[in-house]
């Protein structure tokens, strides 16, 4: 038992490593409620969904029997949405400098996110496509490590939100991404649910919160 | 058709539950004949790996038989003959590093993005995937990664492709030879 006890701590450190990487969860745009804003800031709401939806199989993954982090499996449930002060890559997933923030969240489930002052560019959308790991040995066959790959779809959005003075609240409604079988982007549908979500907006921030709604296009 | 991924993500992942899981079927010459035949090439002339194997993943992705290998032949050309109707996602391809061809000691995996790469199989027939180079693009600094493209190339054509590919399935005893020589016809 001693003996596995090394490698797999080694595994643990090597995930965690390579998963502070890909979670940039210090750029984190999520909030709790209008107590985590400073003075100008906004709460962006609204909720992320794929149309089809995520089958069974999806995302993709094979651990082939090692152990998979918590942390991995809510990353395998959500959804990237990145904010930025100027618009996205033209493709694929943003990387660190493209992107100010990103928004967390579930697909389907409303989603609160800190708005700096001024305008900030909805840049895209990524989520995980594939996660696998396997554990590697020694040729005496102990472990010896944990090895990974995440590969993510991205959909581009670069939609412009203003913030305007007395701003709290911008409620953006439900973004559903639109895609082919190969995770294309197919385009974007805007669904305004504020006569439902505005009761969830006023449970969570209280009831004299003020909600403007913006109602975004992809470009 | 551009792909870009970190090359650190890409040095030394050969899965064990690629090989294990990538041609788990083997297609009778019967069930190859009902089949279409998909081809292209990959000039790996800048990357530290030569091109020994290609898998594509089937779309939706099932728990049995996710993934279909390819042939890689000469080292530049992939070819499946026989490959069942439906819808595919290119997943990853690979090989290894050689010094004076004695030490084979570093196995390479390029993973192709979780978006797009993806092809439809309707109908029999020939279908080209085209030809590719792929292009190593170096890191900017000391701790940033390299990363790599496949960009899509000119040359060979499709035609110039498929006579070398006619060449290989005939060695191969492939039912597809016909099919093969039908389409090489309506290119000429």
């Amino acid at each position: 038992m001693r003996r596995m006890l090394i490698p797999l701590l080694a595994c643990a450190l090597m995930v965690g490593c390579s998963l502070a990487q890909v979670m940039h969860d210090s750029d984190s745009a999520n909030v709790r409620g209008l107590g985590d804003l400073k003075d100008g800031q906004a709460i962006l709401v609204g909720r992320i969904e794929l149309d089809p939806a995520r089958g069974k199989s999806e995302p993709v993954i094979e651990t082939n029997g090692s152990w998979m982090p918590e942390s991995v499996k809510d990353m395998l449930k959500e959804a990237n949405l990145y904010l930025g002060r100027a618009v996205g890559p033209q493709k694929g997933e943003p990387e660190k400098g493209d992107y100010t923030a990103v928004i967390k969240a579930h697909f389907g489930d409303l989603f609160f996110a800190r708005l700096d002052p001024g305008s900030a560019y909805l840049q895209s959308m990524s989520y995980v496509v594939r996660y696998g790991s396997n554990i590697t040995h020694k040729t005496d066959g102990s472990a010896q490590g944990m090895q990974q790959r995440i590969a993510k779809a991205a959909m581009r959005l670069n939609s412009k939100i203003a913030i305007q003075a007395g701003d709290q609240v911008i409620y953006v409604g439900r973004l559903r991404f639109k895609r082919d079988e190969f995770n294309n982007f197919k385009g974007l549908q805007v669904i305004d649910e504020s006569g439902v979500d505005l009761k969830a907006i006023r449970d969570k921030l209280g009831a004299t919160v003020k909600v403007r709604k913006v109602l975004v296009t992809a470009n | 058709m551009k792909r870009r991924l970190s090359l650190i993500g890409a040095i030394g992942l050969l899965f064990v539950y690629l090989t294990g899981c990538g041609g788990g079927r083997t297609l009778t010459k019967e069930e190859r004949a009902q089949g279409s035949l998909v081809f292209g090439q990959i000039d790996m002339d800048e990357a530290p790996s030569n091109f020994q194997w290609l898998s594509t993943r089937v779309i939706p992705t099932p728990k049995e038989l996710p993934y279909w290998n390819f042939g890689v032949h000469k080292n530049r050309i992939f070819l499946f003959d026989g490959l069942p109707k439906g819808s595919y996602q290119m997943d990853s391809f690979g090989g290894h590093s050689s010094f004076l061809w004695i030490f084979n000691n570093q196995d390479y995996s390029y993973n192709f993005p979780g978006q797009g790469n993806g092809f439809r199989i309707q109908d029999q027939g020939v279908y080209f995937m085209g030809a590719f180079k792929y292009k190593a693009i170096k890191g900017k600094g000391f701790f940033t990664a390299d990363k790599w493209d496949l960009e899509r190339v000119k040359s060979p054509t499709e035609k110039e492709l498929l006579i070398e590919v006619i060449g290989l399935l005939k060695k191969m005893d492939s039912p597809l030879v016909p099919l093969a020589e039908k389409h090489l016809r309506s290119l000429q």
